[in-house]
């Protein structure tokens, strides 16, 4: 019995990483924009916070930025994509019909976004060490970008919830532009959460970038009841965005 | 009378409703080791939502799908069928090899089988030219090529093809028949779906004609054989008659008297459609 689910669990990987190596090699066409995204955008940032940043909050701005990458890039990109993929062009149901599950779909997909991301943002912090002199060791930039992993994972299955929950691949994709403002913008991610006033701060500790900003914070300041408390935030979100997008997959059997 | 052990799908007492409204009635078929068969019936007669049953991407309301003896969801991770779904459009930004190869890797087939056989489907489809080309620089109907060596790729046992030809020129045409033959020849069976009648009686084995529900079945020959008529077209310029078989003789006695020209036509499987379905329909 252990041998067959330990079968079933290397098929799944098996068929996940094909849809990661394949999305990854259609992607190389992209190659000048994720060079963009991954030196041009950080140094100009950096250099601009350097020269007209408030240095009191400079390194709520740097965790505010690691949080709008990893969040943003696999939240667009995870929702707006798959939305196409599976309404649009028919290509999702190609790669299914000939033996991938939704979830080889969704996680090859988000591996492939993860794997462009994860450069962005390791030089983000490296650059901001050498660009504005925040003084982050080894162990905090490792442990940071572990962190940005699980919220770009948790970004992407929040996406994922959207893409198979709403029908009409339009209405994703505008949905897709508009969730992210009050999320970066209602949540304390570029700021401290005292700033804010007390009734904007009960709405923030329902949104999910306050979480992801407590645990880059929490990373970043090797603080581990921060960070614990934003991952286990983030787990929540995470949750329901697997059953939300397990529903609409099941509701989509059924409604076609 | 089939043999069960060679019945590779087997759709029983299937229904299928979206919103209160029936698309498969009751649906019952069946495909055959090594034939292809095929599903006919206009726009909207509930083909590609009976396919998408026998694929997994939709669940029956009442009924049952067996594939190789098991449910479509496990037919599918044992990588016994390859699918080429209706609209489908391949990944445009990959090269042709590689899209090939990501669908029969999707199968499951071990790595080391995968090379000489996704080289040999892609020169089947006549893209040996192309097999490092992006997708994306071919045209529509050399990316429909793309799909069917994808479908054709390392011999599956079950192919299906929903719309393969639609939209495209009759080479390219003319090489997926090719290619599909090739398949079955190969042990493939195949379910496929077209509007253009002359490409099932070309290829097919056997014919469901449904709309809702299926309406008749057979092979092309059985089917046609149903029209109880020939047509007797003469040069004296007349309209072409259809005539009862046990009458034809003598129709065309007296056509031989008369010393007129004139040719004898059997139904096609087309006139068995536009019987079936009336003439208003999307047959070419």
């Amino acid at each position: 019995m252990s041998s067959l689910k330990y079968s079933v669990v290397v098929m799944r990987l098996s068929k996940t990483y094909t849809v990661a190596k394949y999305i990854i090699l259609s992607s190389r066409n992209w190659i000048y924009a994720v060079l963009a995204f991954t030196l041009m955008f950080p140094i100009l940032w950096l250099t601009l916070l350097k020269i007209v940043g408030n240095p009191q909050y400079m390194s709520y701005f740097v965790v505010g930025t690691v949080v709008n990458t990893s969040f943003l890039i696999p939240f667009l990109g995870t929702s707006q994509d798959l939305a196409y993929l599976r309404r649009g062009s028919a290509v999702y149901t190609l790669l299914f019909s000939n033996g991938a599950g939704h979830w080889d779909i969704a996680l090859g997909y988000i591996t492939q976004l993860i794997t462009l991301n994860l450069p962005s943002i390791a030089s983000l912090l490296i650059l901001s060490v050498l660009v504005i002199g925040v003084s982050y060791g080894v162990v905090q930039i490792l442990a940071t970008i572990a962190t940005a992993v699980f919220i770009s994972l948790s970004s992407a299955l929040l996406g994922y919830a959207l893409a198979m929950g709403i029908k009409n691949y339009r209405i994703v994709n505008q949905l897709a532009q508009i969730i992210p403002w009050p999320l970066l913008l209602l949540a304390p991610v570029y700021y401290p959460i005292t700033i804010l006033p007390p009734a904007l701060r009960y709405v923030s500790l329902a949104l999910p970038t306050t979480y992801m900003a407590l645990a880059i914070n929490g990373s970043l300041s090797l603080n581990q009841v921060e960070l614990i408390k934003g991952l286990l935030g983030l787990l929540v979100y995470s949750s329901a965005s697997i059953l939300i997008a397990r529903y609409a997959v099941i509701r989509g059997e059924v409604n076609g | 009378m089939q043999n069960p052990s060679d019945t590779i799908v087997e759709v029983k007492g299937l229904w299928k409703s979206f919103n209160g409204v029936v698309v498969n009635e009751d649906i019952n078929i069946h495909v055959n080791e090594g034939e292809i068969t095929s599903i006919l019936g206009p726009n909207g007669a509930g083909k590609t939502t009976l396919l998408r049953q026998i694929y997994g991407e939709l669940m029956p309301n009442k009924g049952k799908v067996l594939i190789v003896g098991v449910n479509p969801s496990k037919a599918k991770d044992s990588g016994v069928m390859s699918v080429v779904p209706q609209e489908a459009t391949p990944f445009q930004l990959l090269k042709v090899t590689e899209h090939v190869e990501m669908l029969v890797r999707l199968r499951g087939v071990p790595k080391g089988m995968v090379k000489d056989c996704v080289k040999e489907a892609i020169d089947l489809v006549g893209l040996r030219d192309y097999r490092n080309k992006l997708i994306d620089e071919l045209s529509g109907g050399m990316k429909r090529l793309v799909l069917v060596a994808s479908a054709i790729a390392c011999g599956p046992r079950l192919i299906i093809l929903d719309e393969p030809t639609v939209g495209i020129d009759a080479q390219n045409r003319r090489s997926i028949w090719e290619a599909i033959r090739s398949a079955r020849d190969n042990g493939s069976s195949m379910i496929l779906t077209t509007h253009y009648i002359h490409e099932a009686e070309e290829l097919s084995d056997r014919v469901y004609l449904m709309n809702r529900r299926i309406l008749m079945e057979g092979s092309p020959s059985e089917l046609r054989r149903k029209l109880p008529w020939v047509e007797v077209r003469s040069d004296d310029g007349d309209k072409p008659i259809r005539v009862p078989w046990d009458d034809a003789i003598n129709v065309i006695n007296d056509l031989i008297k008369r010393r007129i020209r004139f040719e004898v036509k059997e139904p096609s499987l087309e006139d068995v459609f536009i019987e079936v379905f009336g003439g208003g329909h999307e047959a070419e």
